[in-house]
Order: C-alpha cells, then structure tokens, then sequence
C-alpha cells in the first residue's frame, strides 16, 4: 500500500518551475496566452512585492505594469540556466521597484549589480530545491512571514532593510549606527537561522 | 578566502545587494571552491528568494493588465513598422557587387558560426537538463516520503471525499494529522483546471459557513495529484461536518461560488 501511494506521488507531484519554464519558453515565441497565464500567476505576488518596497498604491500599480512589459520583452533571453522564472522575475520586480524609490544615479554610484543579466550565476540555482517547493503558494506568504518572526529582531530587520530598500551592508551599518563587521555577522546569523527554519519546515512537511 | 568571508558574500548575493566588486570575489570564490561552495551559495539564494512572499496582502488594479497587453502590442506594432521603412538608395555598380560578397561571405562565416555554437548549446542544454532531472527525482523521492509521513501517521485521520455531477468518477481524500495540523490532499480523476479557474479546498464545520483551506490547480488530468497543506485551517477532525472541493475563478473566493467537484464527510 505505502509502496502504492509512494509511486503514485512519485508520478504525481506538480512540477512547477517546469510548468513556469514552458510558459516562459511560449512567451519568448510570442505566445500572448501564455504570457496573459503569467500575468494571472504573478500578479498578486509581484504587486505585494513592488507595493512593499513603494509603498504607494497607484506607484505599484505603474512599477507593475512596467515589470510585464519588460517581462515580454526580456523573455527571449531567458533560459533554464539562469535560474528559475520565480527567481528571474521576482529579481527583475524587485530592482525596478528599488529604483523607483531611488534617484537614477543612485545605484549606478554604490556600484551594486544593477543589471539582472551581471547578476546571474549559471547553473546556481538547479543544486538546490526551492525550500517551500512542496507548498500551497497561497500558505508560502504565511510561513515566509511566519520565519522571519522567528529570527532575532535585530537580525530580521537588516534582513528586511536589505531585500526590500535595497541597501548595502555599509549604508545599513550608517542608518542602524553599528559598526560594519556587525552587521555582516548578524545579517550572516539571520540568513543562516532562515535557511534552518526553512529546512526544518521542508524536513516536516 | 575563508568560509566566512564567502558566506557574507552569499549573503549580500542571496538579498539583491551585492557590489559589482564582491561580485567578482564571489565568482573567483565559487570557482576555487568548486560544488562545495556552489551548494552553500544556492541555499543562500533559495532562501532569499523566500523574501519575495514576505509580504502583504494585496490586489493590484485590474486595469494593468489591459495596459500591459496595450503597450507589448504598441511595442510590436512599432518594430514591424520601422523593419519596412526606411529603403537606403544604392550607389552605382561597383558598390552593389562589392556589398554583395562581402554580404554573402559574411553570412558563410556567420552561418558556419552559429551552426557551431548551436550545436554547443544543444549539447550543453541536455547536459543541463539531464542534470536537473536527477535533481528534480531526487526531490521528489525527498518529497514522497515526506508526505508518507503524513499519511501514516498515527495520529492522521481520513476524510474521503466522493464525486459529484460535474465530475462523477473523481474522488479524493484528505489525511489530517491532528497532532502537526499538517494535511495531504490526495485527489483522483479530476479534469484539468481551465486557465482562469483554480479549484478551492472547503471545510465546513457545524452550523458555520466554509472555509477556504486553500487554492490550487491542475495543468492536466491526472491519475492521481498530492499535494501538503500546512497549517490545516481545522485541526481537529472531530469538528470537521464536510470537507469539499470547488471550482471558483483564478485566485480563490471568500465564499464558494462554482460547481461542487468533491463533498466528503468524516
């Protein structure tokens, strides 16, 4: 019987960034229903995401628009190599929000990757599987926020400070006040105590 | 450089916020540090990535996607207008014959080339892919056992749920470990989600009105679909009167809407 159950949840099992690798692959030919499948996928994701790091309503909603179109027009330089679509499009989200709430010269002048293309690392991503895989994406919200509560708050807040303001660990160690070697250790806890509460949900699940 | 160092590194990489100059020390890192590094750096990464959901929520207008569709076929229509203008005059014999070779020498060498490094990538894309699918089983074995440890758990209980009109011969059945409130859907026969439905997991409890346990869809008939829910929105199935399944518009509804696929009680 286990035995029964255990094939048919091998057969089973939803392959997402499969499912989201083909999409991107029909978008890149030009498939607009494909494309119009994306929107409906991503939109709420992505929306909460740039709305966040806005924090305008009407601004998320241009920073959204702007992110499809670029979407559209990027898709035929996208391969399975450079990541998954999650991690391709969220990145691509998150940069054109961050540079909504910046001055135009202000990345160019820290020098971080502004770039998606510098950013990629080939064949990182395939190494590991995605620690909430197995989740319901509507539950993903909750436990994400739900992790981050169980982090030390000092840590969860360069964390947080870092993804959605896009700041540097110099320009953290300035605006919380503490010294740099500080804040790379405590950022460094924080990553390393998410990466074990992920784990473990993934061990429990 | 020490493990230290590259785990700060992975860090500032993992959140988005690394400088074009960590950037470089990063890929020299991953190139003396080999799969050992190449792993440790894909964890950091998969974990920030997890920020993305750390959110609230939230609608966007409906009106962007009317814009988006709007501006990609304004962008398209501008590209195929400006590929027919603009016809340059030619000048005089000489030139046209002397354009002429270098076009079609250029385009054997270009051929050659491109013949060349497609047959790299083909092979490098199988490689890639045959590597991933390893992966990708190796996970889902990972998976399997994970949820067997749901459904055989001696605290689980079972809700069977039996088909309805729509779609007769489906079933399905729900294991609920009441100790974890961790939960397994196991789903049979039920028919592909169109691609503006989602099917939407219910539970009715005594006198109440459903709740949503959660959304989900099928990109195609299936024999049989598994999928975990944690944080069952009922953990104890003695007050569970009916569990149901049914087809509501993309994204889910406060309340049940569409067709009853599935209705089981304890």
């Amino acid at each position: 019987m286990l035995i029964a159950i255990l094939f048919a949840v091998l057969r089973s099992l939803p392959k997402q960034v499969d499912k989201e690798v083909k999409l991107m692959e029909k978008i890149s030919n030009g498939d607009q229903n494909a494309f119009s499948q994306l929107y409906d996928d991503y939109q709420q994701l992505l929306f909460r995401l740039i709305l966040k790091i806005v924090k305008d309503e009407e601004t998320a909603n241009d920073v959204l628009q702007e992110v499809f179109v670029l979407i559209w027009s990027k898709a035929k330089g996208y391969n399975r190599s450079k990541g998954t679509p999650f991690g391709w499009i969220t990145t691509l989200a998150r940069n054109k929000a961050i540079d909504k709430i910046r001055s135009a010269d202000y990345r160019k002048e820290k020098e971080t990757i502004n770039d998606e293309e510098d950013f990629i690392l080939p064949n990182i991503e395939s190494y590991n599987q995605d620690p909430l895989a197995a989740t319901m994406a509507s539950q993903r919200s909750k436990w994400m926020t739900k992790a981050l509560d169980l982090i030390p708050v000092e840590q969860k807040q360069l964390l947080v400070d870092a993804y959605f303001q896009g700041y540097t660990q110099s320009e953290l160690a300035k605006l919380h006040d503490l010294p740099l070697g500080t804040v790379k250790a405590r950022m460094r806890q924080g990553m390393i105590k998410l990466m074990n509460i992920l784990s473990d949900y993934k061990d429990k699940i | 450089m020490n493990k230290e160092r590259f785990e700060d590194l992975c860090v500032v990489y993992a959140l988005g916020t690394i400088t074009k100059a960590e950037m470089e020390e990063l890929r020299n890192a991953l190139a003396e540090g080999g799969n050992e590094y190449a792993e440790i750096l894909a964890s950091y990464k998969n974990a920030g990535q997890q920020f993305a959901y750390a959110t609230e929520e939230a609608l966007p207008n409906p009106k962007v996607k009317d814009a988006v569709f709007e501006a990609i076929n304004n962008n398209q229509k501008s590209e195929d207008s400006s590929s027919t203008a603009n016809v340059t005059p030619l000048f005089g014999y000489l030139k046209v014959a002397a354009i002429l070779i270098l076009a079609f020498l250029s385009g054997y060498f270009y051929y050659n080339y491109t013949q060349l490094n497609e047959e790299v990538t083909v092979l490098e894309d199988t490689v890639e892919q045959q590597r991933f699918e390893l992966l990708d089983l190796q996970n889902q074995l990972a998976a399997a056992e994970e949820y067997l440890n749901v459904i055989s758990s001696r605290n689980t209980r079972l809700v069977a749920m039996g088909g309805l009109e729509p779609s007769p011969a489906a079933f399905g059945r729900l294991f609920l470990d009441q100790e974890t409130s961790r939960a397994v859907l196991q789903i049979a026969e039920l028919p592909a989600t169109p691609e503006d439905k989602d099917y939407q997991l219910w539970v009715i409890r005594d006198g109440e009105d459903p709740v949503s346990a959660g959304v989900f869809s099928l990109e195609r008939d299936l024999e049989n679909y598994y999928l975990s829910i944690d944080d069952f929105v009922e953990q104890d199935a003695e007050l569970i009167a009916a569990v149901a399944i049914t087809i509501e518009p993309r994204g889910g509804m406060p309340q049940p809407t569409g067709d009853m696929f599935l209705l089981g009680t304890p």
